[in-house]
């Protein structure tokens, strides 16, 4: 199981907003697949599936987490 | 080995010969009477020979304006005197006596006259150049139609800073003219023996602009390139490198035995030597030898009297030490005079929650709407990166690009051109991505910016803010704090906020500063949610050289500054847990640094820590220590403590991190220690 963490986009970023879902709890996702919208002070970016999967959400869209924080895990086919 | 620009047979008039005939052979009279003085134990000073050079600065200075601008060397008397610096003046600046341009602060590497567009003269071997880009720079931004020419030995063309200057200069086009002295050594070494070009201004072609060679003894020739290069500047064309070639006919220095030199060649040269060159054409153009002979002895006697003058002049009275270091007051700078600070304006009415690079954002903008006078300048600045940490995110679409204006990475040209624009009446802001990045430009900060207002007996100012970043923990070469550099500078004040209000209130007054100003922002409260702060939408001033007491408290005094105040703020908070009562006093500025208001915190109190991310050993904490120490030991009921980082780079590891940085432990045990 892979775990999705808040990312730190830049030396002075200490937390970041998921934005929004853009995939359902629980779908299948391809390695690259657009997963969530996450917004900092300096970037608003996408971030994609790290490998092909059964999405499970853990954040929650419209909340702000450190970076770090656990936002979703996604359990790798056939692993 | 030279090429001449085309020559217009008008400039050959009896008059303009005469003229240049004049100029050049005041040079060779000043410098003859110089080294007379010289080795003849009249005065002892330092003093680099300009003989067989006269030429070029003749030639170079008939193709200017009276108010186009000249920055220059420690070689300085052919410029000095070819741009009109009044002689009296040189030579008692060159002498050190209070008759000098600079009352005898700058000597030969401190000769300016504004008055007559000599702007700055240094003695670092190829800083002049960023420094002149900046004066280009606000000739350009004003429209002003002033060209600005900067005068360097073919030796400087070895050293980073003049690359950096051609590289911008072409870049923006600014109305610039890089004059090279070839005087075919550089100090004790010859050319050959340093570069492998034959040409010098070959380098010109790397940067996109003009380069010209030209007979440096033959002051018309250097003319007709002169103008060439000054019309180009002046039409909007951008720069040209000039290079002139001229044996030099004496030292490096007084007193240098020259054993390098090429003794047949000296020999040549001396035989082909500009001035007897000149007097051919000025006798060839029917003016008759009496007159030119009565010339030689009106330039002789005004010479002698000049420097003889300044020979008799008296030195300046040690108790003008500390004038002209910082604008204002002549009381030992690094302290702040209370009344000096002046009062908080501003500040009241609406309010909005900002962090840190927003309140710097909203100065910035603000100070740009309010003043033209202001610019930007700095890497990746303008939209759309808008700054590294969106300090200056959408300012270059509001203000325009020429105003906010990225760089390229070169941080002496950044530096230098702020320098430069300030002392030609702009209030730039410049920015350093990392405090880290200082030792690449530190030459233009400590040895320029900080010295200029001193090295002119305070004819030049430099009213520049340089905003920058400590504290990133991004590994040992994004992270240090490095203030206690640059408070080791007399000259420079430094400023280090630590809520978004004061970096408002700071950074405005630090625009609107005579003096120039470090800016430092800490890494850890730009951007952070839970360091935003209320911020005043309108106009705030917070005075420079004012502390802020953050946390009353009776017990002990913890003194800190930047993104340390809030970990003193929480330490503080589990001090009161045990009992102990901690005031927080937030410096804010450490130069000027306002003493009293650290002594009034200790009288109560009386115990200190002080505590700042820079390593302890020799950090400013250490200054803090000595300066409450020596004024107060009596009431001190415990030794001052300080905490800082570790004396180890800053590492990349988290886990050392922790290790390297003050921490809540770190100061609650100081202030424990402290207590017992």
């Amino acid at each position: 199981m892979i775990e999705v963490r808040i990312p730190k986009t830049g030396d002075a970023v200490e937390e970041g907003t998921l934005v929004e879902w853009l995939v359902e709890d629980g779908a299948q996702v391809a390695a690259g697949t657009p997963i969530y919208l996450l917004e900092t002070d300096k970037v608003e970016m996408e971030i994609e599936a790290p490998c092909a999967g059964t999405i499970r959400r853990v954040g929650t869209a419209g909340d702000i987490y450190p970076v770090g924080e656990l936002v979703a895990t996604i359990a790798e086919n056939g692993g | 080995m030279t090429e001449r620009a085309s020559a217009p047979t008008d400039d050959l008039s009896p008059q303009f010969l005469v003229r240049l005939y004049e100029t050049a052979r005041t040079i060779r009279e000043f410098d003859d009477r110089m080294r007379r003085g010289l080795s003849t134990g009249e005065f002892m000073l330092s003093y680099w020979p300009v003989e067989g050079q006269e030429a070029i600065s003749t030639g170079v200075c008939a193709a200017l304006e009276p108010d186009d601008r000249m920055v220059i060397t420690y070689r300085c008397a052919a410029d000095a005197i070819a741009k009109g610096v009044d002689l009296d003046e040189l030579a008692g600046e060159l002498l050190g006596k209070v008759t000098g341009t600079s009352g005898g602060r700058g000597g030969a590497m401190g000769i300016n006259a504004p008055d007559v567009g000599l702007m700055a003269t240094t003695g670092i071997v190829g800083a002049g150049t960023p420094i002149a880009t900046g004066i280009a720079l606000a000739a350009q931004q004003t429209k002003s139609g002033r060209v600005t020419v900067v005068s360097f030995g073919d030796g400087a063309t070895s050293i980073g800073a003049v690359h950096e200057a051609m590289n911008v200069a072409a870049l923006w086009r600014l109305p610039i003219v890089f004059l090279c002295h070839n005087n075919l050594y550089g100090e004790g070494t010859p050319v050959a023996e340093y570069t492998r070009i034959e040409r010098l201004s070959d380098r010109a072609a790397g940067y996109g602009m003009p380069g010209m060679t030209v007979d440096g003894t033959d002051a018309l020739a250097v003319f007709w390139a002169a103008r060439e290069a000054v019309a180009r500047a002046r039409a909007g064309e951008g720069p040209t490198f000039l290079e002139a070639v001229a044996f030099r006919l004496n030292g490096h220095y007084f007193g240098d035995p020259c054993a390098y030199v090429d003794k047949e060649a000296l020999t040549q040269a001396r035989a082909n030597e500009p001035i007897g060159k000149l007097r051919v054409r000025v006798l060839a153009a029917g003016v008759p030898e009496s007159d030119v002979e009565a010339l030689d002895r009106r330039i002789a006697e005004s010479v002698d009297k000049a420097v003889s003058g300044a020979s008799a002049a008296d030195m300046p009275a040690p108790d003008t030490l500390y004038e002209h270091v910082y604008g204002g007051s002549a009381e030992p700078g690094c302290i702040s005079a209370a009344t000096d600070a002046g009062a908080p304006t501003g500040g009241s009415g609406e309010e909005a929650e900002l962090s840190l690079a927003q309140a710097v954002n909203q100065a910035l903008a603000q100070a740009l709407e309010r003043d033209d006078r202001v610019i930007l300048l700095g890497e990746d600045i303008a939209d759309p990166v808008g700054g590294l940490f969106t300090c200056t995110a959408g300012l270059s679409t509001r203000f325009g690009a020429d105003r906010v204006r990225a760089t390229p990475i070169a941080e002496q040209a950044i530096v230098g051109a702020a320098i430069g624009a300030a002392l030609d009446g702009m209030r730039p802001v410049a920015e350093l991505m990392f405090l880290d990045f200082l030792g690449v430009c530190l030459d233009q900060l400590a040895n320029h910016a900080a010295k200029l207002r001193f090295m002119s007996g305070g004819r030049a100012r430099v009213p520049l803010t340089l905003r920058t970043v400590e504290g990133a923990y991004s590994g040992p070469q994004h992270s240090q704090a490095l203030e206690a550099w640059l408070t080791h500078t007399p000259g420079l004040k430094v400023v280090v906020p630590s809520t978004p209000r004061d970096a408002k209130g700071l950074l405005t007054s630090c625009i609107e500063d005579d003096d120039p100003c470090v800016f430092i922002e800490s890494m850890q409260l730009l951007l952070a949610r839970k360091m935003r702060g209320p911020v005043p939408t309108g106009d705030v001033r917070v005075p420079l050289g004012r502390v802020e007491v953050r946390r009353p408290g009776k017990d002990v005094t913890i003194v800190s500054w930047g993104m340390p105040v809030h970990t003193s703020l929480e330490a503080a908070g589990k001090l009161a847990e045990t009992g102990i009562d901690a005031e927080v006093v937030d410096l804010r500025t450490l130069v000027p640094l306002d003493l009293d208001g650290v002594l009034e915190s200790v009288g109560k109190t009386r115990r200190l820590i002080v505590v700042h991310n820079a390593v302890t050993f020799s950090g400013f904490g250490a200054e803090i220590a000595a300066q409450v120490s020596e004024r107060c030991f009596g009431d001190l009921t415990a030794p001052v403590v300080r905490v800082g980082a570790a004396f180890t780079p800053v590492p990349r590891a988290l886990s050392l991190v922790a290790a390297h940085t003050p921490s809540v432990p770190a100061i609650v045990a100081a202030v424990q220690q402290s207590w017992r």
